[in-house]
């Protein structure tokens, strides 16, 4: 299993890069996890995505609709596929700490 | 920081990581176990007469390969000919259980089967979609699709499967009521957003009726949709709608909610312990109809291998598509449409599953004829329709570089023949394809966008 080191602790990834216990995030994991997708640097946009999709998850226990992220966000898909170039399934869940979304989506 | 790079068995790609597959370990033994089993008509209640058949009939004239979008789209590569694929199943077959193989091998291209060809076959059959185009055309109908799907459940029943059809596929769907893993605040919490939206979108409110026992119709999606094609959902919505039915979508409180049944691609043992669910759901809420949504493997699942496992008396209710009630109730003139309000040039691609399997050609054309003024035609359609390569659970598949394959195989081959449609929109009504195109689009940078049958349907309606 993969792992990432962030602060010396080591976090646990799933083969897709997820962290495994999502309530071992923070925002220096975040940022850690950004860097891995490529993203040097996490602006107030990111932010925006990534709390609401935190939030969202801490309520539900799933990731929210992607027309909802966009709707509450305020961003289009586009806009979330430059701030996250994987998506908002694979790339922004996945900085913002959530289980990698299962099923068809 | 990151995971080893496993090492190839078969080609460029490692769809089954270590943990799954766990190469170096001894599986022979198991795999011929549990071939022996689905050679046995007791043991493989499905398709065990053309699996026979087709283990048993190959000429090798090649007529499979000359429409094979992998073997095509690789430029003929010998590892991807439909007949090699079947052929690693077969000679396994030869070798082990039939007389001439076992005494002659050489004479009959039977072959011992080792650790490493069965690392080979196994990612192999996750190379093939079962689109089975090569299967309509075989004259001798051989089903080359059937002897993967066989592989595949041989090696299920020895422990290998994609994690993504079945830990999070087929037993998260069992335990929580869909793949997805939606619990059921999360699905009201989107059902009220989808009213909202459609509020919005519309100038009009609806009730989207969640739970309602002993409605006529209880539609039920591909969970997927509500999180990532939720203009599908918002569209069916607003048709049951409009034709005035009683209707409704049910959540998770009521067992299944979820139409997929990943075992279709790999167990019939997940595949029933699934549609078992999916039966005592609608029983237990009582409907007349269900109506599967917009999701092709579903429907080959509900409309047609239903039959060949659950009795008519232990499943009291019709299951259509939403497709044939959408083409229906245009006919009837109970849905108006005004087919100005989709202006821009639509084209239709047919799902394996509906189309070549379930035969399901003209009423997804009629609907879109009725609400899109510029339909236009892919070339090959209908019976010869590419497979967008999203098919039997590829779509949610990309571990070991895997999505490359899905671009540069089945998906270049697609994004060519939309390209030479000029369509901006390509509508289909299969969850997986909708998976497969957002990705295509991408990819081969398309100027166009996809969307369901039944958004552009509801897009069009005029109250």
């Amino acid at each position: 299993m993969p792992s990432i080191n962030v602060n010396g602790v080591e976090i646990e990834q799933d083969e897709d890069g997820f962290i495994v216990d999502p309530n071992l995030w923070n925002e220096d994991v975040a940022k850690a996890l950004a860097a891995q997708e490529g993203i040097s640097e996490l602006t107030d946009e990111h932010w925006k995505v990534v709390n609401y999709l935190r939030n969202y998850y801490l309520q539900f226990q799933i990731a929210p609709m992607i027309r909802k992220l966009c709707k509450e966000t305020g961003f289009s898909l586009k806009k979330i596929y430059e701030l996250f170039p994987s998506g908002p399934a694979k790339g922004a869940c996945k900085v913002a700490g959530l289980p990698k979304p299962t099923g068809c989506v | 920081m990151s995971a080893a790079v496993p090492q190839k068995v078969f080609d460029d790609y490692r769809v089954l990581p270590d943990e799954v597959l766990k190469p170096g370990q001894p599986r022979v033994e198991k795999f011929l176990q549990a071939m022996r089993k689905s050679l046995q008509q007791k043991e493989n209640w499905t398709f065990w007469l053309p699996y026979i058949l087709s283990l048993d009939t190959c000429m090798k004239c090649g007529t499979c390969a000359e429409v094979c979008p992998v073997y095509q789209a690789t430029g003929r590569r010998e590892i991807y000919h439909p007949v090699f694929r079947a052929d690693m199943l077969r000679k396994i077959y030869k070798r082990y259980f039939t007389l001439p193989g076992r005494l002659f091998p050489w004479l009959v291209g039977a072959e011992d089967l080792t650790e490493e060809k069965l690392d080979a076959l196994a990612e192999s059959v996750y190379r093939c979609t079962i689109c089975r185009r090569c299967s309509y055309v075989c004259p001798v109908a051989i089903d080359n699709g059937v002897i993967v799907r066989e592989a595949r459940k041989i090696l299920d029943e020895i422990g290998i499967a994609p994690g993504e059809l079945k830990e999070k596929g087929t037993r998260l769907q069992l335990k929580v009521g869909n793949a997805t893993g939606m619990p059921t605040a999360a699905f009201l919490d989107m059902v009220e957003f989808l009213e909202d939206e459609i509020e919005e979108t519309r100038g009009y409110r609806i009730k989207i009726p969640v739970d309602k026992e002993g409605a006529e119709y209880l539609l039920m999606h591909n969970a997927g949709d509500y999180l990532a094609f939720a203009e599908t959902v918002m569209g069916a919505a607003e048709v049951m709608h409009a034709a005035g039915v009683d209707w409704t979508l049910n959540s998770p409180n009521t067992g299944i909610n979820d139409a997929v049944n990943y075992g279709v691609f790999y167990s019939d043992v997940e595949f029933s312990a699934v549609i078992k669910a999916h039966v005592e759901t609608a029983r237990k809420l009582g409907i007349k109809k269900l109506v599967v949504g917009e999701c092709g493997h579903a429907f080959e699942a509900l409309k047609y291998l239903i039959l060949r496992l659950i009795p008519p008396e232990e499943r009291p209710f019709e299951v259509i598509s939403i497709l044939e009630l959408e083409d229906r109730w245009l006919r009837e003139g109970r849905l108006k449409v005004d087919p100005q309000k989709n202006p821009e040039p639509v084209t239709f691609h047919d799902s394996c599953k509906l189309g070549r399997l379930g035969g399901m050609f003209e009423e997804p054309r009629r609907i879109l004829k009725a609400c899109c003024p510029d339909f236009r035609e892919m070339t090959p359609n209908r019976e010869m329709s590419l497979c967008c390569g999203g098919g039997s659970g590829f779509a949610i598949m990309e571990k070991g570089g895997f999505l490359k394959f899905r671009m540069e195989t089945y998906g270049r081959l697609k994004a060519e023949q939309l390209k030479a449609t000029g369509a901006k929109v390509v509508a289909c009504a299969c969850s997986n394809c909708k998976a497969q195109f957002r990705e295509i689009i991408n990819y081969h940078k398309l100027p166009m966008r996809y969307a369901g049958v039944s958004e552009l349907l509801a897009n069009a309606l005029v109250r």
